[in-house]
């Protein structure tokens, strides 16, 4: 669903990202763990066309990004870091709003139904954003991605500042989209986070993909001793 | 596509109290002044309609004395109480006509220069005034100038633009909604191109609609041909601080620095280039001093009475045949030479003026120059120059007054050269010598 | 201790950012533009006044001979000397007349206004530090300080900076204090340089006071715009909303409410047109004597008490030349007239200018602008001096011509009496000197109360600010 083939960025002659190659399947959790500056984060800028990749491609749903931006485009939802809505609109307003943005045009109550979906509150749907938690804003984020029936979930260390509650409720949300057949990537730093919900981890350092390990098959130690050894390296 | 995002920015716009407070204070200030500007246009046409009145009784009356002596109901004791006499019909005692620059169909829109040029004077034979009907206005309202539409379009409609505008960017990039919006499968160029098209329709709408509805219920004539292009312009110039805004935006992320250089580009248009234009015009061609005028005026004055006698002589000799012979009462000869000596006396004076005039045509030719530095400078004068209240119009009162005299004594004198007087039915049939 | 460290490191990040550094520089610029230029103008003003005046002493003196009365009607000019002070704050100079026919029978008003002249195509953009001071001042006061509180909020060092033990109180008075000394920083230069360039400290003492007073009422002004842009910036929780708050007031007091209050006060007491005035003047001028007309009823009843009061019974046996009295009788009644009329021009404009009393209390700018023109000798006031001054010396020089006539037109040379140079040269000379002491009128009074009570309310304002408890 999601591959990327050999994608490359490079900045002024550093390199940010070499030669990754990645393959995601439908109902597939990927974590991509690394340190800051790992280069995490650039690679989902290339998947979302912000800037093209020096070489190398990234496909979704056989799509090229670079080629069909706006195609892939609608087959993805991303949700950031600290997921942004506009703070004087209600959740309810601003999942209108960019489903509309993908040309779904969503009556009152299918929109409910998609927030209620997500875990929003009833009574928070109607509320401005602005007095949202950053765990309530993903939930719109969350139900975006349903009503649009992704097949591709672009995630950028979602559960960064969520406590171990909202941490959990937003955990259990993956795996009903990875249920739903969606092919889901997780850029994070959240070693727990990454064993206990992703199915596949990939390791990566100074932009290099250094292993691709199973989550079932390793135990949290040994993924921490995994990981410290390919970042002293 | 585009009407769901202008929804959604509608939405978004409605709430915020930039907008809120624009959409109420722009058509308050617009109607405002639109009403003061109709009032100083129908008290300009009231005066006009009083004093066309009051020179249609002026003459009327001297036309039954007249007629009244023509019966013999009533006698003159002195020369200049007989209203037959051509000299008392266009000279003496509030005699002369009066002459104006009716106030264009869209006067309202902006007061121009009109606190400081008169629309109108009056002649006579010797004499040509424009009637200054502020000369006792407190200075202080000078100062402050007038609160007309010009003033709102050309200073304060900018800097509500400038509100509505001075984020439409960078609060996307500061709120983080940029990043969702990248990855949208819409383009992002497109998604902003219709956040600021909606914004800018908005705040057109809003003048738009202010000056028609205000000018409707006015009576402003906004049903004319002549406001599309007042329209047309209003529109680009709000367009061009828009522009200015989308441009601030795509080099700053920063709200607050958007702001600071949008109200400096405001500061620079509005008030820096004007002034300094002004500034670098006058230093160039600088006015004499009109205290001097005053002067030299009445130093050409005393030169040619000193030499009237000479004048007159000379001038007999060479028209014989203006001149009646014989016994001709005592105001006629000293009349004729204040009439001849008037006229050297005025031609000199234009002379002199000219002095005056020249620089100061000349410092408007910099100025038109200069002005496409500023558009609102441009806008401002293209704005007096659509209501007819800019300077050279209003300036053209003196030319247009003397076109009128030059008619007038082309009238009167010959007759008075003649000592024919007017019957009271003459005095009836006087032309109007219509101006317009 | 604590608070220099804040000034400190205020002043720091002031003079580093770029921005404000650059807007600090043009506006001194601007500043020193605006003083050579004024100064070069004001010369050229006074020369051509002490010029003009000059040459129409000359005029007078050298009109010819005549009968007194015709040179009443030949009459003379009185030139407004401006003052040294409207480089840098012109007040109403532009906009008053610069001449002042004075001749007999009649009050002339002052004409030929410097604005007349001036293509000025926006009206109130002329660079002078007045102009400088109202509008571009304030902008970058507002500019240096609205984020000065409000930023350190939103990045948290607010909580940062509480935690290091330092009181929100020194907090907002020491960022207040740093604002201040950059506007003192940025105005000592000019103050020094416009003493300089006008050359204040060898003229008239009561320049260097009027100019020393100018400063501190600028001062004044913007201590209330300091006073505002940290108040704001305290209250606000984002700085865009300080910014665009600072900016709304920012119009409202410098161009909203002085445009508004002006055109108020001319539509509240509107005064009559010109023609309108002249109308009513000559509806009472010929209620009374006419010094040309004999047999008006009012000039035979004065002719006959005068004929009673020496028991004869003919002009022509009485000891003095008649009409000389009577001109000089109806002059007296015409400046009765005029003064009267013209009275009532005046309350109309004290009543207007009650009308910009309400306006000050609104808005700071139009209470220090009417504040400054007094004290620079500029305004209204100053004007009317001038014109009062003028109007004695048009009576007396009337006088001292229809006594002439009265006196010396008898017996053979009452018929074509005219008399020469030597008695002219011998006529009044207006010597106008401009009040050497500042007396604040009764209308400038409340102008000078809105502001102070700007300054002390703005002051209090900050200190509210720096008293309120937030939790961030």
């Amino acid at each position: 669903m999601l591959e990327t083939i050999n994608l490359t960025k490079q900045f002024n002659g550093q390199v940010a990202v070499s030669g990754l190659h990645l393959n995601i399947e439908a109902g597939e959790i990927y974590c991509l763990l690394g340190a800051n500056g790992a280069g995490k984060t650039t690679t989902i800028n290339m998947l979302l066309n912000v800037f093209p990749p020096s070489s190398g491609d990234a496909l979704i749903g056989g799509l090229s990004v670079t080629e069909n931006p706006l195609e892939t485009k609608k087959r993805l939802t991303y949700i950031p870091e600290n997921l942004a809505l506009y703070p004087n609109l209600t959740g309810a307003e601003n999942l209108r709003f960019f489903c509309g943005l993908s040309g779904l045009q969503l009556g009152v109550t299918e929109i409910e139904g998609h927030l209620k979906k997500a875990g929003l509150q009833p009574e928070a749907m109607h509320k401005r954003v602005e007095t949202y938690s950053k765990g309530m804003r993903q939930k719109v984020g969350v139900a975006l991605a349903i009503a649009r029936s992704s097949d591709v979930l672009l995630l950028d260390e979602p559960t960064s500042g969520l406590d171990p509650a909202a941490s959990n409720d937003f955990a259990r949300l993956l795996e009903l989209m990875k249920d739903r057949g969606a092919a889901i990537l997780m850029a994070t730093h959240d070693l727990f986070r990454a064993k206990e919900t992703g199915t596949r981890i990939g390791i990566m350092n100074r932009g290099k993909l250094m292993d691709e390990l199973v989550a079932s098959d390793i135990s949290h130690s040994d993924l921490e001793q995994v990981y410290l050894n390919h970042m002293k390296s | 596509m585009m009407s769901h995002l202008f929804y959604f920015e509608w939405l978004q716009l409605r709430k915020t109290w930039s907008f809120r407070l624009t959409a109420l204070i722009v058509p308050v200030i617009i109607g405002y002044s639109l009403l003061l500007g109709h009032q100083r246009v129908q008290d300009q046409h009231a005066q006009i309609q009083e004093l066309l009145e009051s020179e249609q009784t002026f003459y009327d009356d001297l036309a039954e004395r007249r007629r009244a002596i023509e019966l013999g109901e009533s006698e003159v004791e002195h020369w200049f109480q007989n209203p037959g006499n051509p000299l008392v019909l266009a000279q003496f005692g509030g005699s002369g006509r009066y002459v104006f620059l009716s106030p264009k169909p869209l006067a309202a829109l902006a007061a121009g220069q009109s606190d400081l040029f008169p629309y109108y004077g009056k002649i006579a034979l010797t004499n040509r005034s424009a009637m200054r009907d502020n000369a006792l206005e407190n200075p202080v309202m000078q100062v402050a100038g007038p609160f007309d539409f010009a003033f709102v379009l050309v200073w304060l409609i900018p800097l509500f633009v400038i509100t509505i505008g001075y984020d439409v960017l960078s609060r996307e990039k500061e709120g983080g909604t940029l990043a969702l919006l990248q990855s949208q499968p819409v383009s992002i160029q497109k998604i902003l191109l219709m956040k600021v098209l909606f914004r800018f329709l908005v705040i057109s709408g809003i003048v738009l609609l202010s000056v028609l509805v205000f000018g409707f219920l006015l009576g402003i004539p906004i049903g004319s041909q002549a406001v599309i292009p007042v329209l047309l312009a209003i529109i680009a110039y709000i367009a061009f601080w828009f522009a200015l805004c989308v441009l601030v935006n795509w080099f700053s992320d920063s709200s607050a620095i958007n702001a600071i250089t949008l109200v400096g580009l405001w500061v620079l248009f509005v008030l820096i280039i004007p002034s300094l234009i002004s500034l670098f015009a006058s230093n160039q061609h600088p006015v004499p001093s009109r205290a001097m005028w005053v002067t030299d005026q009445r130093g050409i004055q005393q030169a040619v009475n000193e030499e009237r006698h000479t004048f007159f002589e000379s001038w007999k000799a060479d028209h014989p045949e203006e001149v009646m012979d014989g016994d001709t009462p005592d105001f006629y000869l000293i009349w004729m030479q204040r009439l001849l000596t008037n006229e050297v006396i005025q031609d000199r004076v234009d002379e002199a003026t000219e002095r005056f005039n020249s620089p100061r045509e000349q410092q408007v030719g910099v100025i038109s120059k200069l002005r496409p530095l500023s558009p609102s400078m441009l806008m401002h004068h293209w704005m007096q120059q659509v209501a007819g209240t800019d300077a050279q119009r209003l300036q053209s009162l003196d030319g247009e007054m003397r076109e009128f005299q030059k008619d007038w004594k082309g009238y009167f004198i010959p007759r008075f050269r003649q000592l024919k007087y007017f019957s009271a039915e003459e005095i009836s049939q006087i032309p109007r010598l219509d101006f317009d | 201790m604590i608070i220099r460290q804040i000034v400190r490191n205020e002043l720091t990040r002031l003079v580093r950012d770029l921005v404000i550094l650059t807007l600090a520089v043009l506006v001194l610029g601007l500043l020193a533009v605006s003083v050579l230029t004024g100064e070069r103008y004001y010369q050229q003003l006074s020369s051509a006044q002490s010029e003009a005046e000059y040459l129409s002493r000359i005029q007078w003196e050298q009109q010819g001979e005549k009968n007194p009365h015709s040179a009443a009607h030949y009459g003379t000019h009185a030139f407004k000397p401006v003052s040294v002070l409207m480089i840098f704050e012109p007040g109403v100079t532009r906009y008053t007349g610069v001449s002042l026919f004075l001749e007999g029978h009649r009050q002339n008003t002052a004409s030929f206004s410097l604005a007349e002249d001036l293509d000025a195509s926006l009206r109130f953009a002329e660079l002078t530090p007045a102009f400088i001071f109202t509008y571009l001042f304030p902008l970058l006061i507002i500019f240096a300080g609205f984020r000065m509180v409000v930023a350190e909020k939103e990045s948290g060092m607010y909580r940062f900076l509480m935690a290091q033990g330092i009181s929100r109180n020194q907090l907002i008075w020491g960022k207040t204090a740093a604002l201040w000394i950059m506007v003192l920083v940025i105005f000592a230069p000019f103050f020094l340089f416009g003493l300089l360039v006008a050359g204040l400290p060898i003229s008239a003492e009561a320049d260097l006071y009027r100019y020393l007073l100018l400063a501190l009422i600028w001062m004044c002004y913007f201590g209330i715009m300091i006073h505002l842009t940290i108040g704001i910036s305290s209250f606000a929780r984002q700085s865009g909303t300080a910014m665009v708050s600072l900016l709304a007031i920012w119009m409202v007091i410098t161009l909203l409410i002085p445009k508004v209050t002006s055109n108020m006060a001319a539509s509240l007491h509107s005064v009559p047109t010109t023609s309108e005035f002249y109308q009513s003047v000559r509806t009472d001028l010929q209620q009374g004597i006419d010094g040309h007309n004999p047999f008006s009823e009012h000039s035979v009843a004065f002719r006959d008490s005068v004929l009673n009061a020496h028991g004869v019974t003919d002009v022509a046996d009485l000891p003095f030349n008649f009409s000389g009295m009577m001109l000089q009788e109806a002059e007296e009644f015409e400046k009765k007239i005029y003064d009267y009329h013209l009275d009532r021009i005046q309350s109309i404009h004290d009543r207007q200018l009650g009308v910009f009393s309400l306006g000050a209390i609104l808005s700071p700018g139009l209470s220090m602008q009417l504040t400054s023109m007094h004290i620079a000798g500029t305004d209204i006031h100053a004007f009317r001096h001038f014109t009062q001054e003028a109007e004695e010396y048009r009576i007396e020089l009337m006088r001292v011509l229809n006594n002439d006539l009265r006196d010396n037109a008898v017996g053979e040379r009452a018929i074509g009496y005219v008399t020469g140079r030597d008695f002219f040269e011998q006529n009044p000379v207006l010597r106008y000197e401009r009040p050497s002491k500042i007396t604040p009128s009764a209308d400038t009074i409340p102008f000078i109360l809105a502001l102070l009570s700007w300054f002390i309310i703005s002051a209090g304002l900050v200190g509210f600010a720096a008293s309120k408890e937030e939790v961030v």
